[in-house]
């Protein structure tokens, strides 16, 4: 009898002891399903995205219409003013954009990096209209929740990004010989080019004392810039949304490098994001800094809307941005390129001689102390390979020379030159509201958070490979300080 | 149907009563009447829609036992830790602390067979979302034992525990763990 009163007094005391402790949340239905839903979008717009505009690449010789040559649009707007190594025509725009993403995590307010979605991630999206990377839906990545907190930042670890339709060029004797690059994605072997090996940084992060610290794309950061300052990520709520966008949607050009591969002199064409922000000048590889991204954060049910009508007569980008935020945040300095003779249509065939393209002006443009970079020495045994070397060195020396001293006289104008690039560069922002409306239609600003917003109107028609320079918003008066409220219509 | 009932009745009252030595039977018997105290250790598996999340991992963990007038009855209080990891990001702590209700099935065999059920709770962390609470959990298990020695018994263990969480709002399903494992146990 002695044991069963020790027995009982055990499970009396074991159960009195657990039983005030219980909880009231499904754990296990917590743990199988999740809470915070991660959108990803390839666009610029948040909803009713532009549709592809991507110049056709080639058309019949006007003069001799069994040659087919690029067009206009191709060479003025895909082709990037840094190509100019290799004439062939053999390039084709790409159809297939892919992404290798080997976690993201969610940096809190204290700086504490939460893995969340540790998960190796592989996408593959077609490059048109329905897809619903582009099509403004958007794609949802596997993930799971995270503890309630502020969020600030959220950063993707990208293993590699590609696309399809890079060709490697050969010299020989009946001019250049193509064929296609091949990659591997998931294993496979693909007829693409991951760039994300060219997507650092070098001409001006180089510069810094903390350059060796740097990487722009493991992990690319970045910032929720919500009214709270970051993700409020809140388990009470059912569904809290994350939508990061890339801008890729009519916003790929073609870049070039020169490699030797198997000592063969060879040329590689192949696709990436438009260097509209950090330009990509001649002979350079790097590409970097050029993975334009958004994030912002809702939560479905306490959203409101933005409706109007887009004012102008031409098809036009529409944006809302926090009010009293400076619209130049938005925009850089700088200008679209110019196509010689004027009225010159994208369409047509490019005959060098008598069409000309000035390239576009970016900050780095203005930049008077963008020098050239050392070529790094060549210590192999190749006879083409040294040669080229010295040929490059020869080049820097003389694109040194013509600015030092007569356009960048002395340290402190090198040191304003980049403070300067620096400072138009690293506040461009992306809006984290964004449509766009053809002439005179109607648009709307879906899942927009409560708060007051200013809305912009691109006065501008949006160009491909381009996003917009300081004057090409304009505010429409009556639409500033439009007030959002949760479940509401904002009519414009 | 009453013939397959009478005839089973039958058969049993006949195993009960072919008990060969029945001195022998008690002696042996009394050493593993005695309070004990153990642990277990192997692998922990959860199942269904939990396992889609978790994966098995070793667990272990310990228990007394009391055995009640009726000898071929104990009661016991069970205690372990189970920690199940991922290859993402999920992991889930359990401790399960239960009281149950063993039955040694009564022929004299060296080998002792008993089946147990029980309840009690289950603390649960929740990670990465960093969630804790403790939820009712109910169990059923067999074991088999061999003594080694007056004092020592070493045996296998099956055990199935269920979390329960369908009283909570908004649950879709509960948590199914199985824990096998060898114990060492001690009569005392």
């Amino acid at each position: 009898m002695k044991a069963l009163k020790q027995a009982i007094a055990i499970i009396v005391i074991s159960t009195a002891a657990v039983l005030p402790g219980c909880g009231n949340k499904p754990l296990l239905t917590e743990m199988t399903t999740h809470k915070l839903i991660v959108i990803m979008k390839g666009t610029y717009e948040s909803n009713s995205p532009a549709p592809w505009s991507i110049p056709t690449e080639r058309v019949p010789d006007p003069d001799d219409i069994s040659k087919l040559v690029y067009t206009v649009g191709h060479r003025a707007l895909v082709q990037d003013d840094s190509v100019n190594k290799c004439d062939a025509i053999n390039d084709d725009n790409p159809s297939v954009f892919l992404m290798d993403i080997a976690e993201v995590r969610l940096a809190d307010s204290q700086g504490k990096l939460h893995k969340f979605s540790n998960f190796r991630q592989n996408f593959s999206f077609t490059m048109d209209d329905a897809n619903p990377f582009f099509n403004g839906t958007g794609y949802i990545m596997d993930n799971d929740d995270v503890p309630s907190k502020l969020y600030p930042a959220v950063m993707i670890y990208m293993r590699k990004m590609l696309m399809d339709g890079a060709q490697k060029y050969v010299p020989q004797s009946e001019g250049w010989s193509a064929s296609p690059m091949w990659d591997v994605f998931a294993e496979k072997q693909y007829p693409c080019l991951n760039f994300n090996k060219m997507q650092v940084h070098s001409f001006y992060d180089t510069l810094r004392y903390e350059s060796s610290y740097f990487n722009r794309v493991f992990p690319v950061v970045v910032p929720i810039q919500d009214a709270a300052l970051g993700m409020i990520y809140n388990d009470a709520f059912p569904v809290t949304v994350l939508e990061i966008r890339f801008v890729i949607k009519n916003f790929v050009k073609k870049y070039e490098y020169q490699s030797y591969i198997n000592d063969v002199f060879t040329t590689i064409h192949y696709f990436a994001m438009s260097d509209w922000l950090q330009d990509v000048k001649k002979d350079e590889i790097d590409i970097g800094g050029n993975l334009l991204m958004v994030a912002r954060s809702y939560i479905p049910g306490l959203t409101g809307k933005i409706s109007g009508i887009n004012p102008y007569g031409t098809g036009a980008h529409i944006i809302a941005i926090p009010a009293g935020a400076d619209i130049n945040d938005y925009t850089i300095p700088g200008e679209r390129d110019a196509i010689n003779p004027p009225g010159t249509l994208l369409t047509d065939a490019y005959k060098p001689g008598t069409i000309t393209i000035t390239p576009p002006k970016s900050p780095r443009f203005y930049n008077d102390c963008d020098l050239s970079k050392k070529p790094s020495a060549y210590l192999g045994s190749n006879i083409n390979q040294a040669l080229d070397y010295y040929l490059k060195t020869e080049q820097y020396n003389y694109n040194w020379n013509e600015r030092v001293p007569s356009s960048c006289g002395s340290f402190d104008d090198y040191k304003d030159g980049w403070d300067t690039f620096k400072r138009d560069v690293g506040n461009f922002r992306l809006p984290q509201l964004a449509v766009w409306a053809a002439a005179g239609t109607a648009f709307s600003f879906e899942n927009v958070p409560p708060g007051n917003y200013d809305i912009y109107v691109a006065n501008v028609e949006p160009r491909y490979g381009y996003l917009y320079y300081d004057g090409q918003f304009g505010a429409v008066p009556q639409w500033s300080n439009v007030s959002v409220s949760a479940g509401g219509n904002t009519g414009l | 149907m009453k013939k397959t009932i009478l005839l089973c009745a039958v058969a049993g009252i006949i195993l009960v009563m072919c008990r060969t030595d029945a001195h022998a039977y008690k002696e042996r018997k009394d050493y593993f009447s005695k309070p004990q105290i153990g642990g277990w250790f192997g692998p922990v598996t959860p199942f269904a829609e939990v396992a889609k999340r978790v994966e098995t991992n070793l667990g272990g963990g310990l228990f007394v036992r009391f055995t009640l007038p009726y000898r071929f009855l104990k009661i016991g209080v069970d205690s372990s830790y189970q920690q199940f990891k991922s290859k993402c990001v999920n992991e889930l702590q359990f401790i399960p602390v239960y009281g149950n209700l063993l039955f040694q099935i009564p022929v004299d065999f060296p080998v002792r067979f008993q089946f147990k059920g029980g309840a009690g709770a289950g603390y649960l962390n929740l990670k990465p979302d960093r969630l804790t609470q403790w939820d009712p959990i109910f169990m059923a298990g067999f074991e088999v034992s061999f003594p080694a020695g007056r004092i020592v018994n070493i045996g296998l263990r099956i055990d199935y525990i269920y979390i329960y969480e369908g009283y909570m709002k908004g649950s879709r399903h509960g948590g199914h763990i199985l824990n096998t494992g060898i114990q060492l146990y001690f009569n005392i």
